[in-house]
């Protein structure tokens, strides 16, 4: 099937040279994101997701210390490989970003509505001044922003963070992308735009068939958006499922264990909110086996030994020794041990 | 607590930094006015004295200071005040457009190098260095030999030797700017490279090579006053601070003045142009205050 899909990445792989040797920051994560899907891709601070979605963008090869392999097909072309000049008839037009800090995305000594512009420039149309700027403000308002003749003469710092990410979104939008790689667009938000922010992103999903790769390690904003969960452990992809199949019986111990990190009112559940344990291994000192073992509840021997191979349960795909004993409930995990007091 | 730790308390508390804060002001202040004084003269030299700084009175040479001359007057019979006066212009001429040449030079190298990277950067950056490892004379005193000695030559022989530590700051300024996140923003909605260059990059560089540039113009008329004192630079027709020091230095040790105030101006002006060249920085570039 995959030609129906928008975005196709295959055996992906992020290394960074080090003084000592190479360091794998991703290891062959595969994906896809069909048209008009929202993908979440989860995980901790550090797990290679922010890598992933610049990959996607050849945003990383300018670094001597990167390498990047494998594939990323979009639309049905090569992206990987592919010099700047190529890049750039893709950049904008067929994919675009936004970013963790939408203040740091703007340039603070040029006007928003010239960045705006810029952005719509690089199509290559000839327009008058005034239809340009009166596109600009379709967009601005497009984008929820009020006021956008007052909007596009000021400069970033004038403006609130929830406007200038959707001043960010607005720039994304310029070039009518098919793919929006969304880098937790809201996490510098505060709740309220949070939510507002989240709405503009599925709004624009139903009306222009927009697909989005939204990256978080917010599992609300995961559960409140995404149509498929790809969970990212240290530089690797661990489970991947539609949305509705993850968040009721995630496969992967890691998974169900962000699930479980997350406070929640609408159920009853005893004890402590269960975190998980230490932290993700830095890439250069990661664990043999299961890059998890060190961390999960239920490993066995065997996943100190053995790298598990993604395995495909239903509609999830899942790298865990102990998946299917996951999935038919006979394994319990954190909210098993007692409270600790 | 100690009487002596109270007093020093009430020192810090009231007179100390009551005092530093409008004396910052006040060495401002007057580092303003004094420039705006050489700049006066070198706009308006007829305004400030009556004399024509060539006119030789043979009957009033070696004048000390205030004996019906304002400064004293050389071995000719010159007035200092009018040579000083009417040095201005050159040596402020020098001093700007010097660092107007070295400076935009010199950060167009450093802004493209540290953008662009790579090769074309680790070459030019590498011939950089070995300018750098001389000091600014030197490298102006090897230019200006080989020029003939006129005013445009000097000019050009300073402004080359600023062309080094323009291009070594503005590279580390580009290269921070290049891996800021609104580079890459715009990068991936697929602005070329030469508008991210022009539009983002260099306007963000633009604070500290303002800075430096301010900076660079003491350091300019202290090279030309060098250069001037060691016979080179324009040979006929300019007056040059330097060279009247260069003049007075015969006479040093009975007729001081003629020496002493050339000096005295090059290092106050320098002074000037620093401590508001310092100003600017701070309120330029609020992060490095």
């Amino acid at each position: 099937m995959p030609d129906e899909q928008l975005l196709s990445v295959r055996d992906l792989r992020i290394s960074y040279r080090t003084g000592t040797g190479e360091a794998d920051l991703v290891r062959a994560a595969s994906f896809d994101v069909a048209p008009g899907e929202i993908v979440c891709l989860v995980g901790e601070s550090g797990s290679g997701k922010t890598l992933t979605g610049r990959a996607i963008l050849g945003l990383l090869h300018h670094n001597d210390r990167m390498r990047v392999s494998g594939s990323v097909v979009f639309g049905g072309r090569e992206l990987t490989g592919l010099p700047d000049r190529s890049l750039r008839t893709v950049r904008g037009s067929q994919i675009a970003m936004i970013f963790q800090d939408p203040v740091a995305a703007l340039d603070p000594v040029v006007r928003v509505g010239e960045q705006v512009a810029e952005a719509m420039a690089r199509r290559g149309r000839r327009r008058g001044r005034s239809r340009v700027s009166g596109e600009i403000a379709d967009l601005l308002r497009r984008v929820g922003i009020t006021d956008p003749e007052l909007r596009m003469r000021q400069f970033p710092h004038e403006i609130s963070g929830g406007m200038c990410q959707r001043i960010g979104i607005a720039i994304a939008l310029a070039g009518d992308p098919g793919l929006l790689v969304a880098d937790e667009p809201t996490t510098a938000l505060d709740v309220t735009i949070q939510a507002q922010v989240l709405d503009l992103i599925a709004e624009l999903r139903r009306e222009r068939g927009l697909s989005v790769l939204l990256i978080t390690h917010d599992m609300g904003v995961a559960a409140r958006m995404a149509d498929r969960i790809l969970v990212m452990y240290a530089g690797s992809i661990v489970e991947e499922a539609p949305a509705a199949d993850f968040f009721v019986h995630a496969a992967h111990p890691y998974g169900l264990g962000l699930i479980r990190a997350v406070p929640r009112i609408d159920i009853d559940r005893p004890g402590r909110l269960s975190a998980i344990p230490g932290a993700v291994p830095e890439a250069r000192n990661r664990p043999p086996g299961c890059a998890f073992h060190p961390r999960c509840p239920v490993r066995l021997d065997l996943c100190a030994e053995e790298e598990p191979a993604p395995l495909r349960l239903g509609g999830q795909l899942v790298a865990c020794h102990r998946a299917a004993d996951m999935l038919t409930g006979r394994l319990s995990l954190w909210d098993s041990e007692a409270p600790v007091g | 607590m100690t009487a002596d730790s109270i007093g020093t308390r009430w020192l810090n508390r009231s007179a100390l930094r009551t005092w530093r804060v409008p004396h910052g002001r006040v060495m401002v202040v007057l580092a303003g006015l004094f420039l705006l004084l050489v700049i006066g003269w070198a706009a308006f030299p007829g305004l400030f004295t009556g004399g024509n700084p060539t006119a030789v009175n043979p009957l009033a040479t070696l004048r000390a200071p205030l004996q019906g001359y304002l400064l004293g007057t050389d071995q000719y019979g010159r007035s200092v005040y009018t040579e000083l006066v009417y040095g201005a212009r050159p040596a402020l001429e020098v001093g700007l457009l010097s660092t107007l040449i070295g400076g935009v030079i010199g950060s167009a190298i450093g802004v493209v190098g540290g953008y662009l990277g790579g090769w074309v950067d680790m070459l030019v950056m590498r011939l950089i260095d070995i300018l750098l490892a001389l000091p600014g004379l030197f490298l102006a005193l090897i230019f200006i030999a080989a020029l003939p000695p006129t005013l445009e030559n000097e000019i050009l022989a300073i402004g080359i030797s600023a062309v080094p530590g323009f291009a070594r700051v503005m590279r580390g300024q580009a290269l921070q700017v290049r891996s800021r996140l609104f580079v890459a923003a715009a990068t991936v909605v697929g602005v070329r490279r030469r508008v991210i260059l022009w539009r983002h990059v260099v306007p963000n560089c633009a604070a500290p090579a303002i800075v430096l540039g301010t900076l660079n113009i003491g350091t300019a008329i202290v090279i030309a006053a060098s250069l001037n004192f060691l016979g080179l630079g324009p040979s006929a027709g300019v007056l040059s601070w330097g060279g009247l020091i260069s003049s007075g230095q015969g006479y040093i040790d009975h007729d001081w003045w003629i020496s002493t105030f050339p000096g005295l101006l090059v290092t106050l002006l320098v002074i000037a142009v620093s401590v508001l060249g310092d100003r600017l920085r701070d309120a330029m570039e609020p992060s490095s205050a």
